[in-house]
């Protein structure tokens, strides 16, 4: 139960920093951390596969190529661009009534929120029984796609001598 | 089930020695020092291995019809025989890209490689059995397909048509995807013959939803083959691509998407069904319209490169218009067609792409006079060009012949009108270059590096089989008439 509570926090606390935050590093960072204590809270429900797949490509996939979108642009220009004024205030008033009526509703019909007993955690079993059983040869030849993809990237990304020249021409001219 | 794997591995033996192929040439790639410019091993590796997937296929053929891997794949001689065709071309383009001008020195390695690559995605969309494996062939060969297209990097209109490529292919795969996901939504299986057991029997609410949703799939097979309205990619990246990968585009992901979708409608459509007279009717439709906007566009081109892309499209057309005959006559003249087209754009590409490395360009006037200065070829792009137009004994006449006799017999008389309109239209485009050749006067004395005697000799080669399949044409049509599709 302290343990519930206590990744509730974190989450909420780290969710809010990702909004109030000044400093758009610290928003990717708090980011970040939002999807791994998300992660820690299916973990507590016993969803081993759901946190995996959460860590695996929230947390570190999409994480990452925030940070790397942060480092490709000038941050320094949109540091002051945040929207002031009444459409704020709109979205700020709608968006809190739709969270309240969805508490309202959940409340309302008694909704069993949390089922954790409910979930018998059999799903990376299955998963993996029907990847390398019934698709092992689809999953197999993504391997040789991937690595298709690979050579693909390398090759057009690839520097040229011949482009090279040209380039140096054109700075000539 | 362990046994039962390695059991499989033995008809699975073509596709292991590609990715191995693959594998190793790219190992050799990397052994090779920067300012080594001959890389003649990666050459001789990958014919070596080409020949030896073409022999693995031969064993494979004649054996019994097997679905393997839990039935993910189907090994039978409807697609090995498509496969056959696809190394074949994969052989000549990779020599043809050998001493070709059009792609640099450093990358031709790369692109034995790409080629590779795309085979083996070949390989899965013709023997798919399941909406996966169909999915990870048509990805598989559309990525690598993307890099070839652009791989002129210092060329604009090389980027702008891996540009276009890849925009239009991420589409149309997406939008595949998404009639996919609805089949699987619907009937609850991605095998195809759990959804063929179904579609006989659907309710209306479950009709409703797979019409469109079939529609949505054929769009991303038919981007593959470039049928009209989803072809408006495929001029501008033929025109941009280098001569040697147009050449690869023109047969090998062509010919694949030609056997995915026989399979498809020869699958999912032999019970009646008002699916089936809806798949029909949009199959009547897109091919008439494919023959036709490919043929009439191809009027007024200037250059080969293009006309051929043009045409390219109408034959894709044509090949679709055999599978309203679903069933074993229309499978049997499609193959054949499939094996004359492959020979003859080879000839048309291979000579085409000489000339194009001689004068930097590929308008119609650089054919002119071909005749007085290198008279076998000019005799061969006749030769090619009166195949294609559907001249008799040709081989293209036959199998455009094959093709329209059975569309009457089974009483499809518009879409075989209009065939037979569109072969007179494409004579017009196609003549037009031997009219060049031979009536007009060479431009200049210039010997044209390209045609060596190798070179001439391997073109006269591939020319021959123009002959013999329009003459002794009954042994290779009962060669295709047992190639039958498997069901399991």
């Amino acid at each position: 139960m302290i343990s519930d509570i206590f990744l509730t926090i974190i989450t909420m606390v780290f969710a809010l920093m990702v909004v109030f935050s000044k400093k758009t590093v610290v928003s990717a960072f708090a980011l970040l951390m939002t999807m791994l204590s998300i992660a820690m809270i299916y973990f507590q429900l016993g969803t081993v596969f759901l946190a995996a797949i959460q860590v695996l490509i929230n947390a570190g996939a999409i994480a990452v190529l925030f940070i790397f979108v942060m480092m490709l642009i000038n941050l320094e220009q949109f540091q002051n661009n945040r929207e002031k004024g009444k459409v704020k205030l709109v979205i700020s008033a709608i968006t809190i009534l739709i969270i309240l009526g969805v508490f309202a509703l959940i409340i309302n019909n008694n909704i069993e929120v949390l089922a954790v007993n409910n979930i018998a955690d059999n799903s990376m079993l299955l998963m993996f029984d029907k990847l390398f059983h019934v698709y092992y040869l689809p999953f197999e030849m993504a391997t040789v796609l991937l690595l298709a993809a690979l050579v693909a990237c390398v090759v057009i990304t690839g520097h040229e001598k011949n482009a090279k020249v040209e380039l140096e021409g054109d700075k000539h001219e | 089930m362990h046994l039962n794997y390695l059991a499989n591995i033995g008809r699975y033996i073509p596709e292991i020695l590609l990715v191995i192929l693959m594998v190793g040439l790219i190992l050799i790639e990397a052994t090779y020092k920067e300012d080594e410019k001959d890389r003649r091993y990666i050459f001789i590796t990958a014919i070596i291995g080409l020949v030896a997937t073409f022999v693995a296929i031969l064993f494979n053929m004649g054996g019994k019809p097997q679905a393997i891997f839990t039935n993910s794949i189907v090994i039978d001689d409807f697609s090995s025989l498509l496969k056959l065709i696809m190394v074949l071309g994969t052989i000549a383009v990779v020599y043809l890209s050998r001493f070709s001008k059009d792609i640099y020195e450093t990358l031709k390695t790369e692109f034995v490689i790409m080629a590779v690559g795309i085979l083996i995605g070949g390989f899965l969309l013709a023997s798919a059995n399941n909406m996966l494996t169909l999915y990870l062939g048509i990805e598989t060969l559309s990525i690598l397909s993307y890099v070839m297209a652009s791989l002129k990097k210092n060329d604009e209109r090389s980027s702008e048509a891996g540009l276009k490529y890849a925009l239009y292919g991420g589409v149309s795969a997406g939008i595949m995807l998404f009639g996919l996901s609805h089949i699987f939504g619907v009937l609850g299986t991605i095998q195809f013959t759990g959804v063929a057991a179904m579609i006989p029997n659907l309710t209306t609410v479950q009709m409703a939803i797979l019409m469109p949703s079939f529609v949505l799939f054929f769009a991303g097979i038919g981007y593959k083959i470039a049928a009209v309205p989803f072809h408006m990619w495929s001029p501008d990246v033929y025109e941009g691509s280098p001569t040697p990968v147009t050449t690869f585009f023109a047969i090998v992901p062509k010919i694949a998407g030609i056997a995915v979708l026989i399979r498809v409608t020869s699958v999912f459509f032999t019970v009646e069904s008002p699916m089936k007279v809806g798949w029909i009717g949009l199959m009547l439709v897109v091919s008439a319209l494919t023959m036709t906007v490919g043929n009439v566009t191809a009027i007024g081109q200037k250059s080969v490169k293009r006309m051929l892309a043009y045409s390219s499209i109408s034959h894709a057309g044509i090949m679709m218009a055999s599978l309203v005959m679903i069933g074993d006559v229309g499978i049997r003249a499609v193959l054949f067609y499939a094996i004359t087209y492959l020979f003859m754009t080879l000839v048309a590409f291979y000579i085409t792409s000489i000339v194009q490395d001689k004068y930097g360009n590929d308008h119609f006037d650089r054919f002119s006079g071909l005749i007085y200065r290198y008279p076998w070829m000019a005799v061969m792009m006749t030769v090619v060009m009166f195949s294609l137009t559907g001249i008799p004994p040709l081989a293209g006449f036959v199998a455009k012949y094959n093709i329209l006799s059975s569309l009457i017999n089974s009483k499809f008389y518009t879409l075989a009108v209009i065939l037979g309109l569109n072969s007179v239209v494409s004579a017009y485009y196609y003549l037009k270059i031997v009219r060049l050749m031979v009536l007009k006067q060479p431009e200049s004395e210039e010997a044209i590096e390209g045609f060596g005697f190798l070179n001439q000799m391997i073109i006269v080669v591939m020319t021959l089989p123009i002959f013999v399949l329009g003459i002794f044409w009954e042994t290779i049509m009962s060669f295709a008439n047992v190639s039958k599709l498997f069901i399991n």
